[in-house]
């Protein structure tokens, strides 16, 4: 019907984009975030192991693991085999010329295939039950739900979470028999992993030398340049890429590489707390399941919360501030203290209110367009409409903020405090 | 292939008899062929790629993008390119990746602000592969544009590192190094602005050696930058050599 169905998205037009080019000039950027913030992150596992959504501001993404017995392959007779796919259809919104859909796809697949199998983030000989005959073929799939720009990030941290959360059954082989043993008989094995990669994305613009990072649809579609780096908690660097009209040195490649990594090891540390979160309220009996998206029983399980809980050591976060002073304006160093005064008033009070004038009109109006035109596929009915909770949720209705505040007396409210790593 | 074995014997030679730093033995020609407005082939060791290009021409269709230039790439292997016959030359996922890497990295390199609602058509053919495909096709793909005789901001020039498991740094990988499992960086740079237009990077190794094997590939640039403008003069002075204009640096 549209001849130019591409400008749904936005940050296709040239407006949006000489918008956003001017912006990363002043340092500013629509969502009042700082070059170098975060958004917040949070999962939600499902009542089976191996199923996890998650949600990196508006981007929603789930992912779900399998595991099936068959043959191995002849080249390598002694190791199971990991496949990994993302789905990105279920976004009707989306540009629908066939080519960048396919460039789009095509980038995600790669880069979680390099990411996860290239890199070699499974033991794989674990998944060996009888060399040369039988072993275990693991299979993740992520979809992608909604699309609010840093697909990356969020598929490799959902498929992450999902392959530690997953648990395959137990078999013996004997004889030349396979027996499976099923949940009542024996305890269900976790994945063994010989580390955890997870990436960070940065866009890049001509108008600045200064790379953005963690970048919503507006700002991806309107970048001239993407990196995207992979590290894993040991702070080996599992897969870079970094391309576009608008070059880059090394140096900037560098630094982004140094924070990148930091934020890569601490957001393993979120997952296994959550993880440890997840595994003590199943052993609790209390409720588990994606069906917690859409109530709000048990408190979300958010990078901010969980990260803020631990003690006051604002040393780790404050080291990328000095390195980034190097090319940050002086401005910067005004923010992180109030970050820092800000998350100390959090631990004395609980309920923070949430400030919904610190949004910009704008930023409520381009989000408020995306969603009536969402139609999700439903892969699980639970994860279908907008959750009554969330304080991104609360920007486009204005009104249902207000009837949410008392209800989240646990979570902090995410701008404000974010952790600037 | 059961892990890595070691890249670099004790003598600080590895598997083709190269030092570390070594590029591997460059050759190449432009204008090969008559019909394309550019081409050019290159040989670096035993990869062997062509490559044409059709251009600046009216942009196709609703392709037309009023103020920048519409770089249509297309990588494709030649069956016979592999010691395995390669039953999809293009439009494999493979393939279709280089091409956005094409893309990317010429996107940096040519000015597009000259050639509005204008298309250029890349084509790159591999006729042997033996490691640094990519790097390889992008060179070619290089030297046909200025045969053809598109403005270019600056050579972009293509170069793969990688490291050994002693930790030191190897230029210009070839395909057994390639396979054995260590990290592989491709750097697609500008050389003189010291620029990178394109970074890729698979397997892992710690992000200390990064700058080092970045600026490994970059100084490999350098190099490959320096042979293709000789080259390019050389090309120059031969084909005006009849009017006697080609003396011209």
């Amino acid at each position: 019907m549209f001849l130019n169905s591409n400008l749904f998205e936005p940050g296709k037009s040239k407006l949006e984009r000489n918008f956003v080019q001017v912006l990363t000039k002043q340092n500013n950027r629509l969502d009042g975030r700082s070059a170098d913030d975060f958004r917040d992150v949070e999962l939600t596992f499902g009542a089976e192991w191996g199923i996890v959504a998650l949600t990196v501001g508006q981007t929603r993404v789930l992912a779900e693991v399998t595991c099936e017995i068959d043959a191995p392959t002849s080249a390598r007779p002694n190791e199971g085999a990991l496949f990994l796919n993302v789905d990105i259809d279920g976004v009707s919104f989306l540009d629908e010329v066939q080519t960048t859909h396919d460039q789009r796809v095509l980038a995600l697949n790669s880069l979680l295939e390099r990411t996860f199998r290239s890199s070699r983030c499974l033991d794989l000989e674990s998944l060996c039950i009888a060399s040369e005959q039988h072993v275990w073929y693991v299979r993740v799939n992520v979809k992608v739900l909604n699309h609010d720009g840093n697909l990356y990030d969020a598929c490799t941290t959902a498929a992450l979470a999902a392959l530690m959360h997953f648990r395959r059954p137990d078999v013996t082989y004997n004889d030349k028999q396979i027996r499976t043993y099923s949940e009542k008989e024996r305890e269900l094995v976790p994945m063994l992993f010989l580390h955890y990669p997870v990436s960070v994305t940065y866009c890049v613009y001509k108008s600045s030398s200064k790379p953005v990072v963690d970048p919503t649809l507006l700002e991806e579609n309107a970048a001239d340049s993407v990196i995207v780096l992979s590290f894993n908690s040991y702070q080996e660097l599992c897969t870079l890429n970094a391309g576009g009209s608008a070059p880059t040195t090394a140096h900037i490649i560098m630094q982004c590489a140094r924070n990148a990594s930091r934020r890569c090891k601490s957001m393993v540390q979120f997952i296994r707390k959550a993880l440890a979160l997840d595994t003590e309220r199943r052993q609790a009996k209390q409720p588990v399941g994606l069906l917690e998206l859409m109530r709000s029983t048990m408190p979300k399980i958010t990078y901010n919360r969980l990260m803020n809980e631990e003690s006051d050591v604002p040393v780790t976060n404050n080291e990328p501030v000095s390195n980034m002073a190097t090319v940050a304006t002086p401005q910067h160093q005004e923010p992180q203290n109030m970050i820092k005064e800000q998350r100390k008033q959090n631990k004395q009070e609980p309920v923070t209110p949430m400030d919904d004038s610190t949004w910009l009109p704008s930023t409520d109006e381009v989000k408020d367009k995306d969603n009536p035109k969402l139609k999700i596929k439903e892969t699980l009915p639970q994860v279908k409409e907008t959750r009554p909770k969330g304080s991104n949720n609360n920007r486009g209705k204005g009104k249902g903020g207000k009837n949410q505040k008392p209800k989240r007396t646990e979570s902090d409210s995410e701008e404000e405090t974010k952790p600037v790593i | 292939m059961a892990g890595r074995f070691e890249l670099l014997s004790e003598q600080g030679l590895r598997l083709d008899g190269r030092r570390p730093h070594e590029l591997r033995h460059i050759k190449c020609k432009m204008g090969v062929f008559e019909q394309p407005d550019g081409s050019a082939y290159m040989e670096q060791g035993n990869t062997k790629v062509l490559a044409a290009v059709y251009g600046p021409h009216q942009a196709k269709g609703k392709k037309t993008e009023t103020n920048d230039v519409i770089i249509n790439c297309q990588y494709s292997q030649a069956t016979f390119s592999t010691s395995e016959r390669k039953n999809r030359p293009r439009g494999d996922r493979k393939s279709q990746e280089f091409k956005m890497y094409l893309q990317q990295a010429l996107s940096a390199a040519i000015k597009s602000e000259l050639y509005p609602r204008s298309q250029i058509d890349v084509y790159v053919e591999v006729l042997q592969a033996d490691g640094a495909n990519y790097a390889v096709s992008l060179n070619a793909a290089t030297l046909a544009l200025i045969d053809a005789g598109i403005c270019l901001n600056e050579f972009v020039v293509a170069c793969t590192a990688s490291l050994s498991k002693s930790n030191i740094p190897l230029t210009d990988i070839s395909n057994i190094e390639e396979v054995s499992g260590g990290p592989k960086l491709t750097v697609a740079a500008l050389p003189t602005a010291e620029k990178i237009a394109f970074l890729e990077m698979s397997e892992r190794f710690h992000i200390d050696h990064l700058e080092t094997v970045i600026e490994t590939a970059m100084a490999g640039c350098r190099e490959i930058r320096d042979i293709l403008e000789a080259a390019v003069k050389e090309h120059l002075i031969h084909i005006g050599s009849a009017a006697d204009w080609g003396r011209v640096c």
